[in-house]
């Protein structure tokens, strides 16, 4: 007989070992998924990955109808394609409306429509909506209202990997029926809209959605020392600067779009200017205005312009030369100081011809008065006789400041005292509704943003008498001035639109009174 | 100059008066005004009557022009709101030339002002008195900085004065002012400190000064008042632009200030012009031929301050030597002994340790004109404008210590953060102008590098309060929701709206009783209110809950088929009342109340183990323990109190000794999260002055917190993330856990504000969880949060302004920043190895001294807070507090190796007195240097 003790299998003897371990692990689990997925009887949070398993549960229990709103992301990876599978699969049976959000560009459109059209051939009803950075109608996340009575929407997450909630909740399903009827106003408006105006400036919604990031980037490395921001290098500036355009932060061509549009056009369509300087510029969209009023209309090929850009700073140049790429246009990019001649020191800017047309946007406040007399005497010599200035300058008596008078009841946009807390909280607002779609995250955005407001320096010009009389002291005749109230970066403002013209001495121009 | 006029004829006419009397009455005034004004000169910016408009009946105007430019026009509305504010005619004019112009009428910008304008005091420009520029001519003795500022000023440039406190900025600028004054600048000074100083001075100045050439506005302190500096330096090419008036700016401010203002947009054109207190102490000293020892003695004593120099001067003169920091307190206090002078000294010393001022009104209706006149008298104080102070801020510094050190009477107005805090919280733009100041600013001379978004947290609470304010008029009772009315009740206190706060309370106390001492809770009136049914929702997510734990059961030990939501919920309600009634107005506190509902406390608490029902949902007990912490004067005396914070730590700490759980799981399913539970704990854990209890659980628990920032920064977890935020700053405030902590609190702080404002926009929505209270509920929390981070960083600024930086004690306890001179150890005497403290030993008294410390600030900073310290025990618990920290700085000065034992054993005696059972058992040398062994 064997009186030895029985042997035990070593495995088994660590595996229960380890049971008390791996069951305390099953708890934290289980603690994890009560706080993640929710108690609330009515509610369920379900993670990202799951999502397929959400859709295929969901869509076998429609009984009447689908409404969907989903942000349009073509350059997106296509993580979708199964999800959208299953949704044209649905449409065959139960009705299906979608509303796409489409960051508004011409290139979008094009794509937008193709999609539509597949939808269509699945029985899918899909309308795109444009939206812009501080337009977005809804978050832009996807959201399905399904019955009427549920709605599952996915919540911000880093990289679109945020949770989905699913939900009855009366509050969500009344929230969400709010957010679709608003697109279907919207849609409908368009469709009753039977001018078929063509927007008068360029559309850059998704253009700054793809290159904002990358000049983020770029500016860490090719920015340097400019006199004309700040004492450090300008990277706090032109890295933030497309971000703050996406969402109508900053002063840019886009708040005098008809004026740059009309006046441009006029100068190129009516007045055949084509040698063209952008003196100093942000980013492209200067650059943009000029090539869309290059075409006559949408359809006709551009007239044949030679640009040039100049600026102080490399990274607006080279955002310029990679946009006009795109387009398959040749610019000519200048890092050089405008108030200097060539002959002055490496940075000066000497063209071997003169120039047309010069078209600058808020430049001039960059310059103290005495700065600002020697671009305009820069400008009046790089003119040819005849040749026209378009600009825009800030009237800083105009500042609408909070100040003494300011009473939190009567602003509706609840301004606060402070303009750059004031500034940061809005970029958070409208930022908010994109997080998912921006290459940059919230608090990232955030502290671009407060940097930009806390040192961004605009100088005083003073009034538009003042500012009339300094083109005047300059050699140029005004042939028109508007002063247009804006919202403003820090405080609402007014700047003044002007067209300037170095006379032309070899005819007799008549000059406006 | 003293206004020429008031509402002579306005004033006979009834307010209920029709409109066409009032336009004809104001009409009579205001061209009285004028014709006195251009009977005497020509004024720089003269204004005619034009006409009364009767165009509209229902609305009559007064149409005045303003400098043959602009026309203003004034409905009776508007007359009769100036007259209620106090404006005169002079004002109500300059308020609306600032005001926007609303239309072009005749050619003429137009300016209306009707019925909805809201008048604000319109600050007066009263320049130096002749004492005082006696005293600035003696300051300013570089002729070449006097020289280049004149000559800068007449070259046509804006200057912009800029050094530190007391450097003597305002002397120099006085001096110029008044060299420039003779040679035909017209001169508009303005002191910063005010208000209510802004564009709108400046014109009601030009309105009656005689027409110059020029004119010099002087904005002297611009850090004082940093909002209004845009539109203050804006003013002067605005009024060029409008009335030609050639305005130059000459202004004084900080390095940090002068950085801001000439580095963002706008950008303010002007010639920085430094200057160094060093230098003009230099020159100051050679001018009255002081060298040698003396003269190193003066230097040392002054620092950074030219007047300390100059009265440390005065007094060698007087009494052929230098005074010690001692006999300067000596001459700033001069032997005050009469209780309301020594009062109002501390006041107007805490208020000048900020750069701030008080009112005239104010002073005199706190002090009584005697007890200022007297004070006035005797130099102790300084008149400025309208206003009073100690100035400059070194020596509000020297008198405050003083007054904490050799006035124990004192003690009972509270610590000086909290002097000035109350003293803020009169006037809207005065708090503003100071949240400004420290949100901007570290220090005179740096900008601070991330926002505390004081300012503006202190707006939305604000707007909060406006809506509460609405929502309360509208329906005190806030729909039957005790969570609602609570919550805006504590922020209508907070935000100083008593009258809101009482509406709430008729009802609150109408619809809950306590009285009968038979009752275990309170118990709700004619039903329970709405809040009933989220304690039987929570059951039914309770019940999901359990089935997620399965066999194993929810932790605590209770299922949800014992949850009995009625004893939840009035449980709940215990705390909530005690909140309630703890943070009433001073005006309509009830003790009686108050006692009732913490005698229930001891009833309702577990006997056992001490916590409140159910065991299951920490955030009860919290709640409760919170109340009580507000409404007790000695918490931690409290046992209830002890029992039932030690079952919540006990709750995070594990079944091993050492061990931290770090979290607090809500009970409740999700219908309140694990991070909001945990929130509210820490913060219990802390109002209970349990932190060095709870230490390792508090730090597990913020460390947990910070991990978790995905899920309570989350849209729709405002709630969760306000709560979270108040526990950081909370424990911001007593714990300093580090920048990475604040820098926490600011990131979030900003989505809250974000979100609340987006909450304010549209309508609430009744169906998420804790929905109904959710805009109360934020209200509350972010009133409190800008509370307890401006009485942190109101610390920290103390602390700057002091100088003493990695010394805490010494300002809030208003110490002296001179450090306790300690004797040289007689050779003699020093320790043998065996002898004396230990190093180890040491270090362990030291730990514990910290502790110590700790715990008076703790104790002082919670007596002190508006809802106690007016108290009459509270009063003298908070007097003891103050002679404790005393003996705690002096025993502290002599803890070192060589402690004696009397020094050990008082330390200990006070350890143990102050802290009780937590106080640790300390080692005591084998052998003292000079004594045996106890």
């Amino acid at each position: 007989m064997n009186t030895d003790p029985p042997q035990v299998d070593p495995c088994v003897d660590a595996m229960a070992l380890a049971g008390d371990l791996v069951k305390g692990a099953r708890q934290a689990l289980r603690m994890h998924r009560v706080s993640s997925e929710g108690t609330d009887p009515f509610s369920v949070r379900v993670p990202s990955d799951a999502v397929e398993e959400l859709v295929l549960n969901l869509s076998a229990r429609v009984e009447n109808c689908v409404e969907q709103i989903v942000p349009f992301a073509p350059h997106s990876p296509t993580a979708n394609a199964f999800s959208g599978l299953i949704w044209q699969h649905v449409a065959r049976r139960r009705a299906v409306h979608r509303f796409y959000l489409v960051p508004s560009s011409e290139d979008n459109q094009r794509r937008v429509q193709l999609q539509i059209t597949e939808d269509r051939r699945h029985d899918l009803q899909s309308e795109p909506v444009e939206v812009t950075g501080d337009s977005a109608q809804a978050p832009m996340n996807t959201l399905w209202l399904i019955d009427d009575r549920v709605v599952v929407r996915q919540e911000p997450g880093p990289h679109g990997s945020g949770p989905w909630l699913v939900t009855g909740r009366p509050a969500e399903v009344a929230r969400a029926r709010t957010m679709i009827q608003a697109l279907r106003d919207r849609v409908t408006r368009r469709a009753e809209d039977t001018e078929d105006e063509e927007p008068a400036g360029p559309d850059l919604t998704a253009w700054l959605l793809r290159s904002a990031q990358m000049l983020h980037h770029v500016a860490q490395m090719s920015c340097t020392e400019n006199r004309l921001i700040g004492e450090d290098d300008c990277a706090w500036y032109h890295g933030a600067w497309q971000f703050l355009r996406f969402f109508n932060m900053v002063s840019s061509p886009t708040w005098h779009t008809e004026f740059y549009a009309q006046q441009i056009r006029t100068e190129i369509h009516e007045r055949t200017a084509r040698r063209i300087l952008i003196s100093g510029s942000a980013d492209y969209t200067t650059l943009a205005f000029v090539l869309r009023a290059a075409r006559p209309s949408n359809d006709a090929s551009p007239v044949e312009l030679d640009v040039h850009v100049v600026d102080l700073c490399r990274t607006p140049l080279l955002a310029c030369r990679w946009y006009a790429e795109r387009l398959g246009i040749k610019i000519n990019i200048h890092q050089a100081d405008i108030t200097r001649k060539s002959d002055d020191g490496s940075e000066g800017f000497d063209p071997s011809e003169p120039f047309d047309l010069v078209v600058a946007d808020a430049f001039l406040t960059r310059f103290d008065i005495a700065g600002a007399g020697m671009v305009l005497s820069r400008w009046f010599e790089l003119l040819r006789d005849g040749g026209t200035v378009v600009t825009t300058v800030r009237l800083h008596p105009r500042n609408k400041y909070r100040g003494q008078n300011f009473d939190l009841d009567d602003d509706a946009d609840h301004r606060l005292s402070d303009p750059v807390d004031d500034f940061e909280l809005r970029l958070r607002e409208r930022a908010a509704a994109w997080q998912d779609m921006l290459p940059i995250d919230l608090e990232t955005l955030s502290h671009l943003g407060r940097t930009y407001a806390k040192r961004m320096i605009s100088n005083d010009l003073g009034d538009a008498d003042a500012v009339r009389k300094t083109f005047e002291d300059h050699q140029f005749a005004l042939m028109e001035e508007t002063a247009a109230p804006v919202r403003g970066e820090l405080f609402g403002t007014e700047y003044l639109r002007v067209v300037a013209r170095r006379p032309d001495r070899s005819s007799a121009e008549a000059v406006p009174d | 100059m003293p206004l020429p006029f008031d509402w002579d004829a306005l004033t006979t006419v009834p307010s209920d008066e029709d409109g066409q009397r009032v336009i004809s009455a104001a009409r009579n005034d205001l061209e009285k005004a004028a014709t006195a004004l251009r009977e005497k000169f020509d004024v720089a910016l003269p204004f005619r009557l034009l006409s009364r408009d009767f165009k509209n009946p229902d609305e009559p105007r007064v149409v005045v022009l303003v400098g043959e430019k602009l026309r203003c026009e004034f409905t009776d509305g508007a007359l009769q709101n100036a007259r209620r504010k106090g404006l005169g005619p002079i004002d109500l004019i300059a308020s609306a030339v600032v005001y926007e112009q609303s239309a072009d009428v005749d050619g003429k910008p137009c300016v209306i002002l009707d019925g909805n304008w809201r008048p604000k005091r319109v600050g007066r420009a009263n320049g130096p008195t002749e004492a005082q520029m006696r005293r600035h001519r003696r300051v300013a003795r570089l002729p070449m900085v006097t020289g280049d500022i004149e000559r800068a000023i007449k070259a046509g440039k804006n200057v912009m004065i800029v050094g530190k406190h007391g450097s003597g900025r305002t002397a120099l600028a006085a001096v110029v002012a008044q060299v420039l004054g003779g040679q035909g600048y017209g001169q508009i000074w303005l002191d910063l400190t005010d208000p209510a100083d802004g564009p709108e001075s400046v014109v009601a100045e030009l309105l009656k000064l005689p027409k110059q050439e020029h004119y010099l506005l002087v904005a002297d302190g611009l850090q004082a008042n940093i909002p209004v500096v845009d539109p203050l330096l804006s003013c002067a090419p605005l009024l060029q632009m409008m009335f030609g008036l050639q305005i130059l700016i000459l202004a004084t401010t900080w390095k940090s200030v002068a950085d801001k203002v000439t580095g963002g947009d706008p950008h303010f054109d002007a010639s920085p012009i430094g200057v160094s207190a060093e230098k003009l102490i230099k020159q100051m000293l050679d001018d009255e031929s002081i060298f040698g020892e003396d003269r190193q003695k003066i230097e040392t004593l002054a620092g950074d301050d030219v007047h300390i120099a100059l009265s440390a001067i005065d007094i060698f003169h007087a009494h052929g030597r230098v005074p010690d920091v001692g006999e300067l307190q000596q001459e700033f206090t001069r032997d005050t002994d009469a209780p309301a002078e020594r009062r109002a000294l501390y006041h107007l010393s805490c208020l000048g340790v900020l750069g701030l001022v008080m009112s005239e009104v104010q002073a005199v209706e706190m002090f009584g004109r005697p007890t200022i006149t007297e004070l006035l008298d005797r130099d102790l104080v300084h008149r400025t404008d309208e206003a009073f102070t100690v100035a400059t801020q070194r020596r509000a510094v020297l008198v405050m210590n003083f007054a904490l050190e050799h006035w124990p009477e004192i003690g009972s107005e509270g610590q000086p953060e909290d002097v000035v805090w109350t003293h803020l919280q009169r006037s809207d733009r005065l708090i503003r102008a100071t949240l400004s100041q420290i949100d901007n600013v570290v220090s005179p001379e740096t900008l601070r590098p991330a926002s505390s978004y004081l300012i503006s947290a202190w707006d939305i609470s604000e707007q909060l309060a406006r809506w509460l304010e609405k929502q309360t008029n509208h329906g005190p009772a806030w729909e039957d929701n005790l969570g609602s009315s609570v919550f805006a009740a504590m922020a209508l206190a907070r935000l100083d709206r008593p009258e809101q706060w009482l509406k709430i309370a008729e009802h609150v106390r109408a619809r809950w009783t306590y009285a009968d001492p038979e009752l275990q809770l309170p118990e709700p009136v004619g039903g329970n209110t709405t809040d009933f049914k989220d304690f039987q929702q929570i059951g039914r997510e309770m019940a999901e809950e359990d089935l997620a734990y399965g066999e194993d059961g929810h932790p605590s030990g209770m299922p949800a088929a014992q949850f009995d939501p009625q004893e939840a919920y009035r449980t709940w309600a215990l705390g909530l009342l005690l909140c309630f009634e703890a943070t009433a107005p001073l005006a309509y506190r009830d003790a009686e109340r108050i006692r009732m509902l913490l005698d229930m406390t001891k009833i309702a608490a577990d006997s056992l183990d001490g916590y409140f029902y159910p065991v299951r949902v920490p955030w009860v007990t919290a709640r409760v323990l919170m109340g009580i912490c507000h409404a007790d004067t000695e918490p931690r005396e409290n046992r209830v109190v002890a029992r039932a914070s030690k079952w919540l730590i006990d709750l995070a700490s594990g079944s091993d000794p050492g061990q931290v759980v770090g979290r607090w799981l809500s009970g409740t399913g999700t219908w309140n999260t694990n991070e909001e539970a945990t929130a509210m704990c820490v913060i219990a854990l802390v109002s209970a002055q349990q932190r060095y209890r709870a230490g390792d659980v508090i730090d597990a628990a913020l460390s947990w917190l910070t991990g978790r920032s995905a899920e309570w920064g989350r849209e729709g977890q405002e709630i969760d993330l306000a709560q979270v935020i108040e526990a950081f700053a909370f424990c911001t405030e007593s714990y300093v856990p580090g920048e990475q902590t604040e820098m926490l609190v600011n990131q979030h702080l900003s989505t809250l504000l974000q979100r609340t404002r987006n909450e304010l926009r549209k309508a609430p929505v009744a169906d998420r969880p804790e929905e109904r209270l959710r805009l109360p509920f934020l209200a509350a929390q972010l009133t409190e949060i800008v509370w307890r981070t401006v009485q942190s960083q109101f610390k920290r600024l103390l602390r700057d302004v002091m100088g003493t930086s990695d010394r805490p004690q010494a300002s809030s306890n208003g110490r002296s920043a001179m450090p306790r001179p300690r004797p040289e150890p007689d050779p003699a005497f020093l320790p043998e190895p065996d002898k004396g403290l230990t190093a180890g030993q040491l270090r362990v008294w030291q730990a514990a001294a910290s502790q110590l410390r700790r715990t008076l600030n703790d104790l002082i900073s919670d007596r002190s807070s508006p809802g106690k310290a007016g108290v009459a025990l509270v009063q003298t618990l908070l007097a003891e507090n103050y002679r404790q920290q005393r003996l705690y700085n002096e025993l502290l000065g002599m803890l070192d190796s060589q402690a004696t034992v009397e020094t050990l054993r008082a330390l200990d005696e006070l350890g143990q007195e102050v802290c009780g059972p937590s106080w640790p058992t300390l080692p005591y040398p084998d052998h003292y240097r000079d004594e045996a062994p106890a």
